[in-house]
Formats: structure tokens, C-alpha cells, sequence
């Protein structure tokens, strides 16, 4: 076999040259192979099973043995489906209640952080906020139960020092969304806060030393120079919250599995329900579908909004 | 010798090199595929039977501690008695997800992907693994006698039959499980607070019942609350308390045999014999609205703030609790005040006109059920699956089982068990399942969800009786749609219901 590194005496010094950069440009392409597991994994556990989901939405189907072609009749009866429709009302409320609340809580707490002159404070700040991300999603969610029983809750214990009487916060048709909503308190997710520090801290001393010459307060600097320039991280958080709350259905089917009756019931659980309990696969599929539809709406109509001038 | 071949770069040392690798991925792979390749005999010979214990899974550590206060063996030990008896196979305990609905999701993934052990646990009775055959029907095996039991002639006999009965059998009429305990419930009233509130025990009727939770209310206690108010608790005791005879009969037709089962009960629908519309069903909904007020605030019949603190501080009048929790209250140091077991008194005409004035039988229901999986025939392990479950299921080992001196004493499901003195009580009060009007039972699961969520909106004042009534016929008409469509595609004819007879 003949070695192209091997030059022959009569081989040109042009020749050489070239030959030898065709094989350096093609060398890191050689590393590009070791991707071809990544993307034959992705496309099969992350491609596939949604396009089969679309394909079974058209389907009246069990999982096993009812297989019969529903042709638009899943996504008919979504219309018709009143604890779906219920249930978007449900997640219309959460997700309006998390948009707000993911955005401006981190945002004032990035800008109080950031505004600390004492680099050690800034750092001890931030440390405090993200040691809390170490406790497990479920800690959290059988600690808010504690916290919301109505026999020996600590929210209720709280209450009656104060003669106010007890209620049954997740037990209570008024009341169980509210108190869902309420289990984000104090509403200052890490990543949010430190996605917002990263942002604040881009925006460089020279503007804000600018705005000072020029006389601006500090809420006129917190409206007229912070938020404009973090809106490329609201964007993101926005876009994160909206997945989130449109996808998530662990804290209801933990606490209360949708109820009481329906009051906390969100599409994702009614989707779960439709798969795992009521052996409606096919209707699941098409649920996840719409889910998959609205969220991609969403984010879409947030990123035509929500333009930054320097993407 | 080259320098090459010394230092073994040559062709020939490097496959010398390799030949060792090259032969044990074709004896692995061979292996795999079933090939001729022979490997250690005593791995061919071994066939390996997987059980899903549940309750029963044999602990790590025999040590009692905080974190391990009832540590179990007892399976364990039995099951090394019968590979003593069957050389060649062996029993392997698999660990489950305590779980609830994650459990249920594992049972069904592995059901779909066909890696299911051969024996799991389940909730009776079972529809939805016995409706895809991911389960096998016991009834003929039922009928065959358990070998272990000297005179035994129908493996059935052993059994507490109400737990075999219609409302425990599959929507196409077979029996799917074997039990090995029973679950059973009891009034336990905290008999401090009744004296405080001038109740005296017993309680003979209903309305002397409501009169109690009033009393107990007053007196400024919780008056009544269950660990887990699952709707068919107070849906079976009703059915109980407002049974009428000629209804029944009206019901009981396909197979006369007083009781109703799951064909009777669909028809009984269809047909809107004892239909949402019917006064004793609006008599039904009336009485349950009357005793809810005095339940827990934000009671519910699936998450449920629990009673079981509520009672142990001693807050709680009356708890509705399973049988077996009698051991934990007599042992549990933070229940300082005297109690007494008790059961729902008849209903009278003074509480309703249609009540039966019947006392309630106390229903047992099977509690840890064993289903043998389509994998025992898939991996030819059926006989001695069988022979295993037959093996467990004699009086004496049973009794080892959930009688085991470290653990929690549970109800025997089987006849003849030996049983710990404190729950022999109530097992002599174990009845047959005989002659409930079924108020009103799940045709499908989707049916059954919906209508206990429509009860609890209704029972909280969200609903109106009107508006309740309509949302509960609708979900009816559906459940008996989904429960004839889902039998009429039963694989095996035979257990197809024949609408005709209708």
C-alpha cells in the first residue's frame, strides 16, 4: 500500500503541501464519527418514540389489543374531553402564576446580589442559594405536604397561634391550586437567580456608571438598563418555565392526583391517567401531542415578542 | 525465532494473542443463542421461578431497628424447603416499588415487554392484566387438589371464599389470584372521648350512629375518619344497609347465586335497574352527604389526609381502620387511652325508608394476591409455579407467613391457619360475601375515577344533586360502553359476554 506521507524525491514541495492539508482538514472530521452513537441513541430514544406517539394518536389503541384507526378522532374528542378542558383552564393558572413569579423574583434577587460591592458577600449569597438545589424534588414535595396537613401541619399550627382556624390546604377544592402555586415560596429557583447574576454582571460598569453621570434613579436604571439587556435570560427563563409547568404533573399526581375532583388536575396527569391507568394509549399519544404543539406555540410567539437586538 | 515473532508483532503472535478474546465472545454470544456450546451443568439444570413477595420480600438484615422494625424471613425459608423438595429450581425474590401507581407502571411495562416474573403481586381482581392474558385464569387449577394438604380435594376449599367471590373475580368471570391474607376493617372507638361526649357503647342503630358523630362534635373532637376512605368502603357498607330484595333478584338473573357478578353488574347498568336516576340512588347520595359532615375537613376518597395521627393524639372519635393495624395501636406508646373494636349498626326506617335494617357483614377482602403471569408458560415454568403457590398456600405455611413472630400480624386468607390470639376475633366475624345491592360499582377504571371524583365535588357542595346526577349518568353510559367493548374483545371467546341474554 502506498503511504501518502511518503514523498517520493521527484514529488513537487506544491503537491507535498497540498496533499498533506487535505489530510490535516480531514482529520478532526475523523472525530465527528464518535457522535454517530450520540445521534443513533437520540434518534432512537428521543426522535422515535414521538413520531410513534403521533403515529398512534391516529389510533384508537390499548397497548396491546385494541388497535383500530381513529383517524382526527382522538383530537375530536379532546375537545369534547371536559376534564381536559378542566384541566387546561388548571395549567393555564399555573403556568401564568410560574411565568411571573420565575421571572421577577430571581431578577430582584439577581439585582440585590449583583448590587453587594463585597465580592465574598456576592459569592456567600450565591452559595446559599444553590445549596438548597442538593435536596431531591421529592424531599421537597413530602415536606410541603407536612407543611399543608391539616391535622398536624405547620402552616395550620401557625394559623391557629394566631385564632385563625384550620383549613385542609390541599384538600379543599378553593383552595389545592392556590396551595400548589403557593409551593415554589419563596419563589427564588437558583438557576433563575444565577442565570440573571450572569446577565447583570455582563452588562459592565461603564454603562451603569454612565446612567449615574446622566442622573438615573435606581428604578429608572432597573427598567430603562437591566431589564432591557437581561431579556435575552428572561427569554430563556420564560421558555424553561413554560416547558416545565406545561409538562410536569409530578407534584399533583404526588399530593393529590388531580383532585379534589378536578381542581388540580393538569393535562400532563390527564395524560398519564388516559395511558397508565385507563389503557387509553392512543389518546394519551394524541394529548401528548397537543401538549407538544402548545408548548412549541408558545415558545415560538415568546421568541418573536420577546426580540433582543443582539441575537 | 524473528525479532518480530519475539517481541510478538508478528501476524501469527498477534492472533495467538487474540484467539483467547475471539473464543470467549463466541462462546458468549453461542451461549446466548441457544447454541451447542456447553457451559456448567449445574447452570443448564437450574430454572429460576421470579416472585414478586410484596409484603413478604424477605428483609436484609433479621436485626429489629428503627429502620427495620418488622424484619421478614418467613418466604424466604420456605421457599429453600421447597427447592429442597424440587432440585433444579430455584425461587428468586424480586424487590418492587412500594409505590403505588410506580409499581403498577412497572407490572405493565414489563407485561408489554414480556419480562414480567412469573409470580407477582396485584390488586384484585385484576381486569386489566387478566383483560391483554398478560395473567392466567387459576380457576381450573382452583379445582384441583393441593397435594401438600393430605385430604384435600379442591385447592379452592382452602381459601376464605368470599375472597374467590364475584367482586373479586376478573370482568370476564375467572378467578386470577391466589390470596394469602385478607384485609379487613373495624370501628375503633376511642372510648375517652365518647364518655366525654355521653355516648354509650353500643351503638344499635344508624341514627343513634349520626347521634354519636354529633355528640363527639360538640364535644369538640373530630367525631369520624378513615385511613383510607376509598370509595368502596362506604359504597359496599350502603349497599349493605339499603339492600332490597327484590331488586337483587331483579339483578342476580344470568347466574342465580345470590350474588351479583361482573356480567350482572353491567347489565344491571345497561339496563338501568338500579340506575343513577332511581330514588334509592338519590336516597344513597342524600345519607353519604349526611354522615360527610362529619368527616375530616377536605376528606377524599384518594389522597386523603390520614387518620391515623388524628387517632393517636386522641383527637379522633371513631377511626374506620384495617383490622390489622389492632397490634400497632395496642403496642404504640403514644395511644395512652383506651379504645374498643366495633362495627356499623343496621340502618332503621327511622333514618331512611329504604333501609333493610340488616347488621352489616364484615366483608373481608383479599389482601396480598398472587398472579401467576403468561412468563410461566412462555419460560415452561408452569408446574412448578403451581406446585410452589400450592406449597405456600397449606394452613401451616401460611400461618409462618403472615403469622412470622418479627413481623406484622396480617389475616390468613387461608382456612385453618393458625393466627395470633389478638386477631382471632375478628377472624371468627370473617363472613361470606353474600346479597349486596350494589350500589353503585366500577364498569370501567376511567368510569370509576370519574364518578368517585364527581361524589367528592358533590359530597363538598360543588356540585349541586342535579348537577351531580347528570355527570354520573354520563360517566355510567360510558363505563358499561367501555366494560362490553373491552369483554368483547377477549381473546378466548368463551369469555365474551353473550349480549343477547341481555
Amino acid at each position: 500500500m502506498v503511504d501518502p506521507m511518503r514523498f517520493e524525491p521527484g514529488q513537487t514541495r506544491a503537491r507535498r503541501r497540498r496533499v498533506r492539508g487535505v489530510l490535516q482538514a480531514l482529520r478532526p472530521g475523523r472525530f465527528y464519527l464518535y457522535l454517530t452513537p450520540t445521534f443513533a441513541f437520540l434518534a432512537v430514544f428521543a426522535y422515535y418514540p414521538p413520531l410513534l406517539a403521533f403515529y398512534r394518536s391516529f389510533y384508537d389503541w390499548d397497548g396491546v389489543r385494541i388497535e383500530k384507526w381513529a383517524g382526527i378522532g382522538n383530537y375530536v374528542n379532546m375537545f369534547h374531553d371536559e376534564v381536559l378542558l378542566r384541566s387546561v383552564w388548571n395549567l393555564a393558572q399555573l403556568t401564568v402564576f410560574a411565568v411571573a413569579v420565575s421571572v421577577v423574583f430571581p431578577l430582584l434577587t439577581a439585582e440585590l446580589i449583583c448590587s453587594l460591592r463585597n465580592r465574598r458577600a456576592q459569592f456567600w449569597h450565591r452559595v446559599l442559594l444553590v445549596v438548597p438545589m442538593v435536596v431531591p424534588i421529592m424531599v421537597q414535595l413530602l415536606l410541603w405536604k407536612f407543611i399543608y396537613d391539616p391535622n398536624v401541619g405547620l402552616l395550620n399550627a401557625l394559623l391557629r397561634l394566631v385564632r385563625i382556624p384550620s383549613q385542609a390546604w390541599l384538600h379543599e377544592p378553593k383552595l389545592a391550586l392556590y396551595s400548589m402555586m403557593f409551593m415554589a415560596f419563596p419563589f427564588v429557583g437558583a438557576i433563575n437567580v444565577l442565570i440573571f447574576l450572569a446577565g447583570l454582571n455582563n452588562i459592565g460598569q461603564p454603562v451603569f456608571d454612565a446612567a449615574k453621570i446622566d442622573g438615573a434613579s435606581v428604578i429608572q436604571r432597573f427598567f430603562r438598563i437591566d431589564v432591557p439587556l437581561v431579556k435575552g435570560q428572561i427569554k430563556l427563563i420564560v421558555i424553561l418555565t413554560i416547558i416545565g409547568t406545561l409538562n410536569g404533573y409530578g407534584t399533583q399526581l404526588i399530593l393529590t392526583d388531580g383532585g379534589p375532583g378536578y381542581s388540580t388536575m393538569v393535562p400532563a396527569l390527564r395524560m398519564y391517567q388516559q395511558a397508565f391507568r385507563f389503557n387509553h394509549l392512543g389518546y394519551a399519544c394524541a394529548i401528548g401531542m397537543a401538549l407538544f404543539a402548545a408548548i412549541f406555540g408558545l415558545t415560538f410567539i415568546n421568541m418573536k415578542l420577546m426580540r433582543t437586538d443582539y441575537e | 525465532m524473528s525479532s518480530e515473532e519475539a517481541l510478538g508483532n508478528s501476524p501469527a503472535a498477534r492472533l495467538r494473542a487474540w484467539t483467547p478474546v475471539f473464543v470467549a465472545v463466541v462462546a458468549a454470544l453461542a451461549s446466548d443463542c441457544g447454541g451447542d456450546v456447553s457451559v456448567n451443568p449445574s447452570i443448564a439444570a437450574s430454572r429460576v421461578i421470579r416472585m414478586v413477595p410484596w409484603v413478604y420480600m424477605p428483609s436484609a438484615d433479621m436485626e429489629i431497628s428503627e429502620e427495620n422494625p418488622f424484619p421478614r424471613e418467613a418466604i424466604r425459608l420456605l421457599a429453600r424447603e421447597w427447592e429442597r423438595l424440587h432440585p433444579g429450581v430455584r425461587i428468586e425474590f424480586m424487590v418492587a416499588a412500594q409505590e403505588q401507581s410506580a409499581y403498577l407502571t412497572w407490572v405493565e411495562t414489563q407485561c408489554r415487554g414480556g419480562t414480567i416474573p412469573e409470580i407477582i403481586f396485584y390488586f384484585p381482581p385484576g381486569d386489566k392484566l387478566a383483560n391483554q392474558a398478560w395473567v392466567l385464569p387459576l380457576d381450573t387449577f382452583l379445582e384441583q387438589p393441593n397435594k401438600y394438604v393430605p385430604g384435600n380435594r379442591h385447592w379452592r376449599d382452602l381459601i376464605v371464599p368470599a375472597c374467590l367471590a364475584p367482586p373479586w373475580m376478573a370482568q370476564d368471570g375467572h378467578n386470577y389470584f391466589i390470596p394469602v391474607d385478607i384485609f379487613m376493617t373495624s370501628l375503633f372507638y376511642n372510648t375517652a372521648i365518647l364518655e366525654k361526649a355521653g355516648v354509650h357503647l353500643p351503638i344499635e342503630t344508624w341514627a343513634e350512629f349520626m347521634d354519636a358523630h354529633r355528640r363527639i362534635r360538640e364535644a369538640g373532637y373530630e367525631p369520624f375518619w378513615s385511613r383510607a376512605m376509598w370509595s368502596l368502603w362506604p359504597r359496599e357498607l350502603m349497599g349493605q344497609l339499603m339492600h332490597d330484595e327484590p331488586t337483587f333478584r331483579r339483578l342476580d338473573v344470568l347466574d342465580p347465586n345470590g350474588r351479583i357478578d361482573p356480567e350482572e353488574n353491567a347489565r344491571g347498568a345497561y339496563l338501568d335497574i338500579i340506575g343513577i336516576h332511581e330514588s334509592r340512588f338519590h336516597e344513597y347520595l342524600r345519607l353519604m352527604k349526611e354522615w360527610s359532615r362529619y368527616w375530616k375537613t377536605g376528606f377524599s376518597f384518594n389522597k386523603s389526609p390520614d387518620s391515623v395521627n388524628l387517632f393517636r393524639a386522641g383527637r379522633l372519635g371513631i377511626s374506620w381502620d384495617g383490622a390489622l393495624n389492632l397490634s400497632d395501636y395496642e403496642n404504640d406508646p403514644y395511644v395512652t387511652f383506651d379504645f374498643e373494636l366495633g362495627w356499623f349498626p343496621p340502618m332503621t326506617k327511622a333514618s331512611s325508608p329504604f333501609a333493610s335494617a340488616r347488621t352489616p357483614e364484615r366483608i373481608p377482602v383479599p389482601g396480598t394476591c398472587f398472579y401467576v403471569t403468561q412468563s410461566a408458560v412462555d419460560n415452561d415454568l408452569l408446574e412448578p409455579v403451581l406446585d410452589w403457590l400450592m406449597f405456600l398456600t397449606t394452613p401451616g405455611n401460611v400461618a409462618k407467613l403472615t403469622q412470622e413472630e418479627t413481623g406484622i400480624k396480617i389475616p390468613p386468607a387461608i382456612l385453618g391457619a393458625k393466627v395470633d390470639p389478638v386477631l382471632a376475633p375478628v377472624l371468627a366475624q370473617v363472613t361470606e360475601l353474600t346479597g349486596i345491592l350494589p350500589i353503585y360499582w366500577g364498569l370501567s377504571p376511567e368510569a370509576e375515577d370519574n364518578f368517585d371524583r364527581i361524589f367528592e365535588l358533590y359530597l363538598m357542595d360543588e356540585l349541586t344533586l342535579e348537577q351531580a346526577l347528570a355527570r354520573m349518568a354520563k360517566w355510567t353510559d360510558f363505563g358499561v360502553r367501555e366494560a362490553i367493548r373491552d369483554n368483547q374483545t377477549l381473546t378466548n371467546p368463551e369469555d365474551r359476554w353473550d349480549l343477547s341474554r341481555w
